[in-house]
């Protein structure tokens, strides 16, 4: 069974942060860390790497963190899993942190295992749900076989205990008890050692050239579009929102576009933030390739079309009246030539 | 080039799956070669092909019936086959799978090691980088691209980041690379490869021919554990109102247009900038645009 390390405490979270801005992951994870502090009656700590700011402490201690541990190096500034497995897992270690919490962002899920490994210690990725057991152990609850199973996973090992939390899992909640945080700096001893991966580069993903199976949003047309020479219709929605234009079945086979833009059974399978569907009736074929996409939006002029069943918003009415009116109000947001798709969750620390 | 690839029989993501009793209920599930791993292994074959020689060695935690994975990845051009099996592995975890996988692999000779990012059935996505940790040699996730030069040892990594973003990054072989989608598409092998794979060596080790202990391995080496599998929550579906609140302007225009704004369940209808103006503050409360 279980055993708790009784010197082991406080809910660890790892404040992941962009421009001098805390990303709403990271607020997501204090105000869940926040409730499962309380549970366990311990606090929140959160790290801030590379940063020396002290707005970043008051936030945070507005959603309930009680101490702030800033490691001030600017070679954290940006994120390197060598040099952060270093640094983090000797704080847990010294501090003897309880509960290790982040969210399952690109830099958590790489970064977390590897510090699973060097604590020697239990992970659980990527979850949906936290509950706290008799004797105040965490029982994360976790997504597997695709979605089709959720899981409860316990840990075999004493604290720290890391958790990964699936992005959208917490809501960000002010606290209702919020005190002076207290801010301690840690200058890491960062070894000198050169990190064995070095990032040579980036490179920009544009929306009209991407993979669609990679697009944030995709506004998609169907048979409904009636014509390829309506289909700037939907490029300039596209435009204005940064999103990937894709197509159905029929739209593609009618030769309206390219087969590589092809939403479905046949074609590719999406799960972009937003899927806006045009002229598209939502047969199962389709909707196959598109049902895990965060939010849809459809547009039909047959208020019996399959796809309003799976739409969070359902709009009956012509494509071509509709999306325009939507774009204009867009670009009149966005100000001529530019986007405004909003950075919902930090790629990576201080990259793109 | 020698190429180390971990594979995993998992339950194929195409089954139906349901549970029972806080158990999959495993009849008539069928199981595959996790996807990742296929371009793992599709991808190390390819690295062979451009370099001067050199094997592919697919390395596997399962039982006996994992075997037909193996074959596959042999037909796809891997060389040869390891197959880790004893009955104190039944329970392994991302730990300790990385541990046995470790032991087996840290005797061979290898420039890299691939592996799929993660496994199609436990989602974990951790075994790669535990076993990169294990094996002490630099570990790069999210791979899409892989070049790597022979005469020095220079590996150079695109990264999948979101939005169709990459970072590029460099390291030095032996490093560990762990795969994903858009990296490449998996060979078909053909009847002549799947014949051939037939004869290519697959040696099974357990516990004693690993040189491990009971308490290292088997479930009490684990970290975590499974403690039942239970049937998803649904997602909630967002909430949308259409806006009866517009400003009088607004409501005037809709009057004097005759396109009065009917609801009908929650499908939105009437003038064109009346649902614009519901869509994009929809957009606004999702947090889709800045606004």
């Amino acid at each position: 069974m279980l055993k708790t390390v009784s010197r082991a405490k406080g809910v660890w979270v790892l404040a992941e942060h962009k421009q001098g801005q805390l990303a709403d992951i990271s607020l997501q994870m204090v105000s869940g860390g926040r409730q499962l502090a309380d549970m366990l009656n311990e606090d929140v700590c959160a790290i801030v790497a590379g940063n020396e700011n002290r707005e970043l402490a008051d936030t945070l201690a507005s959603y309930g963190t009680d101490k702030v541990y800033f490691l001030d190096s600017p070679q954290l500034l940006s994120y390197s899993a060598e040099l952060y497995v270093d640094v983090l897992s000797r704080l847990i270690e010294d501090q003897c942190a309880g509960v290790f919490l982040c969210g399952a962002t690109l830099a958590g899920r790489d970064l977390a295992p590897r510090l699973a490994a060097r604590l020697k210690t239990g992970l659980v990725t990527d979850c949906v749900a936290l509950t706290v057991e008799a004797g105040g152990s965490l029982v994360p609850t976790k997504a597997t076989c695709g979605g089709k199973v959720y899981t409860r996973v316990s840990y075999l090992t004493s604290r720290p205990h890391l958790v990964t939390v699936r992005p959208d899992v917490f809501e960000i909640k002010k606290s209702s008890n919020v005190k002076k945080p207290g801010i301690i700096s840690i200058t890491p001893r960062l070894n000198g050692k050169e990190p064995r991966v070095k990032t040579a580069g980036f490179i920009k993903g544009d929306p009209k050239t991407i993979g669609i199976e990679e697009a944030e949003m995709i506004v998609a047309g169907g048979r409904g579009m009636g014509s390829a020479d309506n289909f700037p219709v939907l490029e300039e929605l596209a435009e204005v929102l940064g999103a990937s234009v894709a197509a159905s079945l029929q739209a593609v086979d009618a030769g309206w576009v390219s087969s590589a833009r092809q939403v479905g059974q046949t074609g590719k399978i999406v799960a972009p933030r937003l899927y806006i569907a045009c002229g598209i009736s939502g047969a199962s074929y389709h909707t196959l390739g598109m049902k895990d996409s965060e939010t849809v939006v459809a547009i039909n002029t047959d208020r019996h079309a399959p796809i309003f069943k799976m739409a969070d918003v359902g709009i009956v009415g012509d494509v071509l009246e509709v999306v325009p009116a939507i774009t204009n109000k867009l670009k009149a947001i966005a100000g001529e030539g530019s986007r405004v798709s909003q950075d919902k969750v930090a790629d990576i620390f201080g990259s793109l | 080039m020698n190429i180390v690839v971990c594979v995993k029989w998992v339950i194929s993501p195409d089954n139906a799956i349901t549970v029972e009793n806080g158990a999959i209920k495993h009849r008539g599930l069928y199981n595959a070669v996790n996807p990742g791993d296929l371009l793992a292994v599709e991808e190390a074959v390819r690295l062979k092909a451009l370099g001067a020689g050199g094997e592919v060695v697919l390395v596997s935690v399962g039982p006996p019936s994992a075997e037909e994975g193996l074959r596959r990845c042999l037909a796809m051009g891997a060389d040869k086959g390891m197959l880790l099996w004893d009955t104190a592995f039944e329970n392994l975890e991302s730990y300790t799978t990385a541990l046995v996988l470790a032991e087996a692999i840290r005797h061979l000779s290898y420039d890299l090691v691939l592996c799929g990012q993660k496994s199609a059935d436990m989602e974990n996505e951790q075994v790669a980088a535990i076993l990169a940790e294990f094996l002490d040699i630099p570990m790069v996730s999210a791979a899409v691209k892989i070049d790597i030069t022979n005469r020095n040892d220079k590996v150079l990594v695109h990264r999948k980041l979101s939005k169709g973003n990459r970072e590029i990054v460099e390291t030095r072989s032996p490093a560990l690379l762990a795969v994903e989608a858009g990296l490449n598409k998996p060979r078909y092998p053909n009847l002549r490869a799947i014949y051939a794979a037939r004869k290519k060596e697959i040696k099974v080790y357990d516990m004693r021919g690993l040189g491990l202990e009971q308490e290292q391995a088997g479930v009490r080496g684990g970290k975590t554990k499974i403690m039942a599998h239970l049937p998803p929550r649904p997602k909630p579906k967002k909430l949308f109102t259409p806006d009866s609140r517009l400003s009088a302007a607004e409501r005037m225009r809709l009057v004097m247009s005759g396109g009065v704004a009917q609801k009908q369940g929650d499908l939105l209808e009437g003038d064109a900038e009346y649902i614009a103006s519901n869509v994009v503050r929809f957009f606004s409360e999702q947090k889709l645009i800045s606004k």
